[in-house]
């Protein structure tokens, strides 16, 4: 070729069915031979008008729709907009509830990361992780199963409380997963950490500096990864967080291996508080107080005429919500997640404005990849960690 | 700002705003033990870049845009809520803007703040979407999440949340029959 010839861009069509975008994303890339000159991610395949709907549906019949958004992190979904509500409606849970629901955000998070870190290297071309990791979710989907009936849908949070007790064998299940998940998490480090393949696959691919990612928005572990230490839990403790003891890795780089050891060590330091929450778990009834909010208990409900009516009535009328507006933001394994609830005073949200980490961490995927290979694309989706149910909403 | 007492950073960054932009600021209120700023939206490009390069008040992250479509609010129809995260001292604030207060403007614009915060650029496209307020000076403004050819801003109250599917382009001579 004669450096006169005009060069040719190629455009690929990335997705939306491309089973390494994790769902239904759509890049469109501008390749001049093997490099990218131009990405165009387009979205929406997935979106189901979640905040809409929930300005149709009483407070407690938006809990369902919420774990639907990121069905990796069904709990830190529920808690975001459970934490909402309960602050518009002034109600204090009592200790247990807040001790047990961050047991199972933490549980949620290493099933996230779990499924992150299959998905991630069975699209860099380590194939074996994903079951590996996925034999370590099913003690997680056991749990899910145990306390809340479904495996993945959990919806187990409720204003006021939990749905229900936390069940007898809980203590006996969580306890197995303290046992088996370091030796478990070492197996996977010794799989890829040290491995060549994967630290060439990854170092230097996707760096973004501290500068840029905080311009876009960024939170989470991509956030992190560039050595700015945010994490909500830290810095605005929501449901008892303070007084847990863990640390917030943060990474030099900047680039696809840091975020990897990231969430390999927040996996780490979820372990420890799951340990503290087990350990200091208070004694005490599973839900708030609040009558005409809260579900009286069905032995009441049964026997007592006053808690039969309070039951009838929340479930076909709802409970009214002060008027007002608040925004909650919660650490999702993904990042800075918030619900900013408007109620204007009736039994129903005005407006719920989901602040999905995901949505905004993808803007990152541009920036990243412009001018580097095909390749590095993929590895880029899957380091930035998104679930489209949420991004699409 | 989700505790209820108001910190020393925080009195001297109201006190920074309202020598910066006390003819814009129309008020401050409170709910829930977290304060937001109501300000006049021509205000807002100039705010964010206060908010962005002032060196004592530092606002790193933007965290979120809100848009509150008031269909049945006399002095408001469309309300904006930006949401700035400071990392070094640790403090949220809610700005707060309304748009069309009289009712009649059905296609608002305000200044884009994506030159200031490239995170904007989704988020502004996300309002756009749905509520159909135009951001003057957004280099890519385009419907983000639901198809081009969608008539309609969904996220206002006086787009019907049950009705017919919408035909787009590709079935719209020959659309199929829908059963019910």
């Amino acid at each position: 070729m004669t450096s006169s010839a005009p060069s040719k861009t190629m455009t690929l069509n990335l997705g939306p069915q491309h089973p390494a975008t994790h769902g239904v994303l759509r890049v469109i890339l501008e390749l001049d031979g093997e490099t990218i000159v131009k990405a165009t991610p387009d979205l929406g395949y997935l979106h189901t008008g979640i905040e809409k709907t929930a300005e149709d549906k009483l407070y407690y019949k938006v809990i369902p729709l919420t774990d639907r958004m990121d069905y990796l992190a069904p709990m830190s979904n529920n808690l975001g907009y459970v934490l909402a509500v309960e602050k518009l409606l002034g109600i204090e849970v009592p200790e247990k509830v807040k001790w047990s629901r961050v047991l199972l955000t933490e549980i949620t998070r290493l099933n996230n990361h779990l499924v992150w870190l299959g998905t991630h290297a069975l699209d860099v071309g380590a194939m074996s992780m994903l079951l590996y990791t996925f034999r370590e979710r099913e003690l997680i989907m056991d749990i899910y199963e145990s306390v809340s009936g479904a495996r993945m849908m959990s919806s187990y949070f409720r204003v006021g409380g939990l749905a229900c007790d936390l069940p007898l064998d809980f203590d006996k299940k969580v306890k197995n997963i303290l046992k088996v998940f370091p030796e478990r998490m070492n197996e996977y480090e010794n799989l890829l950490t040290n491995n060549r393949i994967w630290i060439k696959r990854l170092t230097n691919v996707g760096r973004i500096t501290a500068e840029q990612a905080l311009n876009m928005s960024l939170t989470g572990p991509l956030l992190r990864s560039t050595g700015v230490s945010y994490d909500v839990r830290k810095a605005e403790p929501y449901s008892g967080y303070e007084n847990f003891d863990f640390d917030v890795p943060v990474g030099k780089t900047g680039d696809c291996f840091d975020r990897y050891l990231i969430r390999m060590e927040e996996m780490r330091q979820s372990l420890r508080i799951i340990e503290q929450a087990l350990k200091g778990m208070p004694e005490g009834p599973y839900q708030a107080d609040v009558p005409g909010v809260v579900l009286p208990p069905k032995k009441e409900v049964l026997t007592n005429m006053e808690a039969m009516i309070f039951h009838f009535k929340i479930i076909t009328e709802g409970f009214k919500v002060p008027a007002g507006s608040f925004y909650q933001s919660i650490e999702s394994p993904k990042g800075e997640l918030g619900f900013y609830m408007v109620s204007d005073g009736s039994t129903k949200p005005y407006r719920m404005r989901v602040r999905p980490p995901s949505f905004i961490n993808l803007q990152a995927l541009t920036p990243m990849i412009e001018g580097a290979l095909v390749a590095d694309v993929i590895t880029c989706i899957g380091s930035i960690d998104i679930v489209l149910g949420e991004v699409d909403r | 700002m989700g505790q209820t007492e108001t910190t020393k950073f925080e009195l001297d960054l109201y006190q920074a705003l309202t020598e910066q932009f006390g003819d814009s600021i129309t008020g401050q209120s409170l709910s829930c033990g977290q304060s937001s700023i109501s300000v006049k939206s021509e205000a807002i490009f100039d705010l964010a870049q206060f908010l962005s390069e002032n060196d004592k008040f530092g606002f790193e992250l933007l965290s979120d845009i809100c848009g509150v479509d008031w269909i049945d609010c006399p002095e408001k129809r469309f309300e904006l809520i930006y949401n700035f995260f400071s990392i070094a001292h640790n403090c949220r604030l809610l700005i707060r803007t309304t748009l069309a207060d009289r009712g009649d403007d059905l296609n608002p614009t305000i200044r884009s703040i994506q030159p200031i915060y490239s995170g904007a650029d989704w988020l502004e496209r996300e309002v756009y979407d749905m509520l159909g307020i135009e951001f003057e000076g957004h280099p890519d403004l385009r419907r983000i999440i639901t198809p081009d050819g969608l008539e309609g801003w969904p996220h206002r109250k006086d787009f019907p949340l049950h009705y017919e599917e919408p035909q787009f382009s590709h079935n719209k001579d020959n659309p199929p029959e829908i059963t019910k």
